[in-house]
């Protein structure tokens, strides 16, 4: 009995060895990691070195293994002059979301890949949008444009400094351009900025830079907003992902995409000191693991709660709920080539039976707003306010003029992909119902949906969902003939002439009116049924200030503190 | 024997090797692969075959499979398509991680289960067997994801003395891990307490009611030297493939723990490769769960063998 027993045990020791023999062949990992540990123990090490003739043998040690790890005590170095000598009282704030490119994530920002939450702090752009939707002139201060919308010339603000002390100039902003217009880059941003010639952008002087478009734009500062222009110091491309240089709010410390990133206040930052003293910010690729690190108080903030969450928060002391009205929305789509949606009655009765009201109230619970079946998002400055009818009998009358007395069948591709997709067919089908119209869901899988073999794309009637986007943008990408994203294959010849007259157009109350145009027809004719956009969710601590409800990617991240 | 040996090393190793493909295959098969993944909504055919050239996805499967498997043998794993970094390298660590939760739950958990299901088995129908078999069922019952997110709101929320999630690094050291896994391996102890418990148990009661105990017994031998001597070794022998089959559960069958607790280890790091259809990633951490338990399993017979006399003479 005995020797079965101790066999069991010898079973556990090997096993317990094995365990010892892995986690030492994972030790260099280990040890990049311990780098950073190692700050609090040179302290002390310091203090030893001051009383050096108490313990000779000590000191000596000490030395040994700061030898042995040379580059630890590079690292050392640069995490001292990083943080400055006073203990900071300002806050940390911490906040999660998720792996989002799964590790392949890089900090150079025009790439396809490129680390979201912290390419917003680490760099500024040309210009970001206020609570208004206006410009708000960030690196760059002014500009001036000729008459046919093509030379753009930007001044440039003065007394902007970079992460390494280096001051802003004209140098940086065209190495940030080559750097998005680089072919081998393959950045998706190059193809927003089309109208950009990039062998014709010109800097006369250290705080102008000139721009020469192929064709007039008039709204080119409005996409000089988008996120993914972050400038970046001039050569700092080699080192980007260890030593991103920007002139942004915060600078980094520590990356670890997979766990806590650390980022410090950039304390020289040109539109004042940064209110928090660092920004921790952790990656955690499941949605239930952020709500209970939020809740438990392991982070401060999330930008992305969903529905069933916002409720949690609310009743939850010590947290507050933010709404901000988003350009996201949802949609279903009809392809206009298709039997029976070729025909526009057919595509107006399938409008007319949306109640957008309830829709609201029950896909979204009251998370969002009316939209009217074009794509511009209340917070756009060009978008046109519509009142779509409900009306089911003319829906009918609409059906019967088209050849469809008794009702129509139609089969509806959704998928689990998005949250709200299966709500929203399910809302519509009961909706399309009461006008004889029998929908049928047809549910695939959430992988693959979007890669158009069975989904988006790959069939004459089918959900879709998309991100916000400027007026120009979203009209041209979802509607205009030759986009690629046309979903709808709707192609309406004054639809493109009116974009093209407004992309043109230097009086800002006609080129609204062009834009204007362009929704009603898209509306009217169209072939996609847009209900809402949704209202994003953000859950913070109450102690989080200064952080206000807009679009999050146009955060002022320097003006946040934590107030206890 | 060593015939017998030999026998079953070459049956597993064809295991293994058929397990592979059916895994390769599996992938293959999934709607999507890793350019349609990755580009999602950017995908254009140009973008999608350029993507695809790049990564060597438009060669044959069988070509791409051969030489996966060829390097593998060498010991490398290949590089992780998403993540641009060498397979050996990401799993590593996380193994590291993996095994930290599952053998720390190992330690506590088996001697726990040994101990209440001979308590059980030895007080069958009375009060201590009673109350421990209920217990044991509820937490059975109980899925894993309710029991952790149960013990979250217990100790990380409503009385905040445990982390929630783990937030550390992937890398970081033992140290800064053992905070981390007291929730995660707590449930797993739950769990595999409640389900061994009830085997042994059934072991202890089928040996205690079988003639030779209780012709001992009838003997006059003291019930304590019946117990330990006589029915003990031979109800515990069948828990060595227990453990066996339970390491090989826990190396594998953490992902559900480790997703809910965020935790850095194997599980996570394939569920995220199977959303992005990293093969080389998925394959690698299937091969070694796989082989850790058929490995496992060949260790625990022949050991079983060894201990035991009558199988000891079965000629192979």
């Amino acid at each position: 009995m005995n020797t079965n027993l101790s066999k069991l045990l010898t079973i556990m020791v090997v096993l317990t060895m094995l365990v010892a023999a892995l986690v030492s062949c994972t030790a260099p990992e280990a040890e990049v990691i311990e780098v950073t540990r190692i700050v609090e123990k040179e302290v002390e090490v310091t203090k030893i070195v001051e009383g050096e003739t108490i313990i000779e043998t000590v000191i000596e040690t000490v030395i040994e293994t700061v030898l042995e790890e040379v580059e630890v005590i590079k690292e050392v170095e640069k995490v001292v002059t990083a943080t400055p000598e006073p203990v900071d009282d300002r806050g940390t704030l911490r906040f999660a979301d998720e792996i989002e490119m799964g590790g392949k994530e890089t900090l150079n920002p025009p790439t396809a890949t490129r680390w979201q939450p912290p390419i917003l702090f680490l760099y500024d752009r040309l210009f970001l949008l206020d609570a208004n939707g206006e410009l708000l002139p960030r690196l760059a201060v002014s500009f001036e444009v000729d008459e046919a919308a093509q030379r753009w010339v930007f001044k440039l603000r003065e007394g902007v400094v970079f992460h390494d002390g280096k001051p802003f100039t004209s140098a940086d902003v065209l190495y940030s351009f080559e750097n998005i217009f680089d072919p081998d880059l393959d950045s998706p941003v190059a193809a927003v900025l089309d109208m950009i010639d990039p062998e014709q952008i010109e800097a006369p002087d250290e705080h102008t830079v000139v721009f020469n478009l192929k064709s007039g734009f008039v709204d080119l500062p409005m996409l000089l907003v988008d996120y993914r222009m972050g400038i970046i110091g001039e050569g700092s491309l080699p080192n980007i992902e260890e030593n991103p240089n920007g002139t942004g709010p915060f600078k980094l410390v520590k990356p670890d995409i997979y766990g806590t990133s650390v980022f410090a206040a950039h304390d020289d930052y040109w539109d004042g000191k940064p209110g928090l003293a660092a920004i921790e910010f952790v990656g955690i690729a499941d949605a239930q693991a952020r709500t209970q690190a939020l809740l438990s108080g392991q982070t401060d903030l999330s930008f992305n709660v969903t529905l069933e969450e916002a409720e949690l928060f609310v009743q939850e002391p010590g947290y507050k709920v933010l709404e901000v009205v988003t350009g996201n929305w949802d949609g279903i789509v009809m392809d206009v080539r298709e039997p029976p949606f070729d025909d526009l009655r057919v595509r107006q009765a399938l409008k007319l039976v949306v109640d957008r009201q309830e829709i609201l109230d029950v896909v979204l619970q009251g998370y969002g707003v009316m939209a009217y079946d074009h794509p511009v998002w209340p917070g756009d400055a060009y978008q046109l306010e519509l009142d779509p009818p409900h009306d089911v009998e003319k829906a009918k009358e609409l059906l019967a003029e088209a050849g469809y007395p008794d009702g129509l069948d139609l089969e509806l591709i959704s998928s689990p992909v998005d949250p709200y997709f299966m709500p929203l067919a399910v809302v519509y089908q009961q909706q399309a119902a009461e006008a004889g119209i029998n929908i049928e869901i047809r549910q695939v899988p959430a992988d693959g949906y979007w890669s158009g073999e069975l989904g988006w794309m790959a069939a004459p009637f089918f959900m879709t969902s998309w991100s916000q986007r400027t007026a120009d943008q979203v009209l041209n990408e979802a509607l205009s003939c030759d986009s690629l994203w046309n979903e709808s294959a709707w192609c309406n010849e004054e639809f493109d002439l009116a974009i093209a007259n407004a992309r043109s157009e230097l009086d800002q109350a006609k080129r609204t009116e062009f834009y204007q145009e362009a929704q009603r027809l898209a509306a009217e004719d169209g072939g996609t049924i847009l209900p809402y956009f949704r209202t994003g969710i953000w859950a913070m601590k109450t102690k989080v200030k200064g952080l206000p409800p807009i679009f999050y990617k146009n955060t002022l991240w320097h003006e946040i503190y934590i107030e206890e | 024997m060593l015939k017998y040996i030999a026998r079953r090393f070459l049956f597993s190793v064809v295991t293994l090797l058929i397990l592979s493909l059916v895994v390769f295959i599996g992938v293959e098969l999934l709607p999507g692969d890793l350019a349609t993944a990755f580009l999602g909504r950017e995908a254009t055919p140009t973008s999608l075959a350029s993507l695809r050239a790049e990564l060597g996805l438009d060669r044959p499967v069988l070509e791409r499979y051969v030489n996966w498997l060829g390097d593998a043998l060498h010991g490398d794993l290949g590089v992780s398509l998403a993540r641009n970094r060498p397979v050996n390298e990401l799993i590593g660590v996380r193994m590291r991680n993996t095994l930290l939760l599952g053998l720390t739950a190992g330690f506590i958990g088996l001697p726990l289960a040994l101990a209440l299901g001979v308590i059980a088995g030895l007080t069958r129908d009375r009060k201590p067997d009673i109350w421990i078999s209920t217990i044991a069922l509820v937490l059975m019952t109980l899925p894993e994801f309710v029991t952790a997110t149960f013990l979250i709101l217990l100790f990380a929320i409503t009385w905040p003395i445990l982390p929630a999630v783990t937030i550390v690094s992937t890398g970081a050291p033992i140290k800064e891990m053992l905070p981390n896994i007291v929730l995660p391996v707590v449930t797993l102890t739950f769990v595999m307490v409640a389900h061994n418990l009830r085997m042994v148990r059934t072991n202890v009661i089928d040996v205690m009611t079988s003639d030779y105990v209780q012709m001992a017994i009838l003997e006059g031998v003291p019930y304590r030297r019946v117990v330990l001597r006589h029915a003990l070794p031979n109800a515990l022998l069948p828990t060595i493939n227990l453990l066996a089959m339970y390491i090989a559960w826990l190396v594998g069958g953490l992902v559900i723990i480790e997703q809910v607790f965020n935790y850095p280890g194997i599980g996570t790091l394939m569920i995220q490769a199977v959303h992005d259809r990293d093969i080389p990633v998925v394959q690698s951490v299937i091969l070694l769960v796989a082989s850790a338990y058929v490995l496992l399993n060949l260790g625990a017979d022949l050991l079983t063998m060894v201990l035991n006399p009558r199988l000891r003479s079965m000629r192979g």
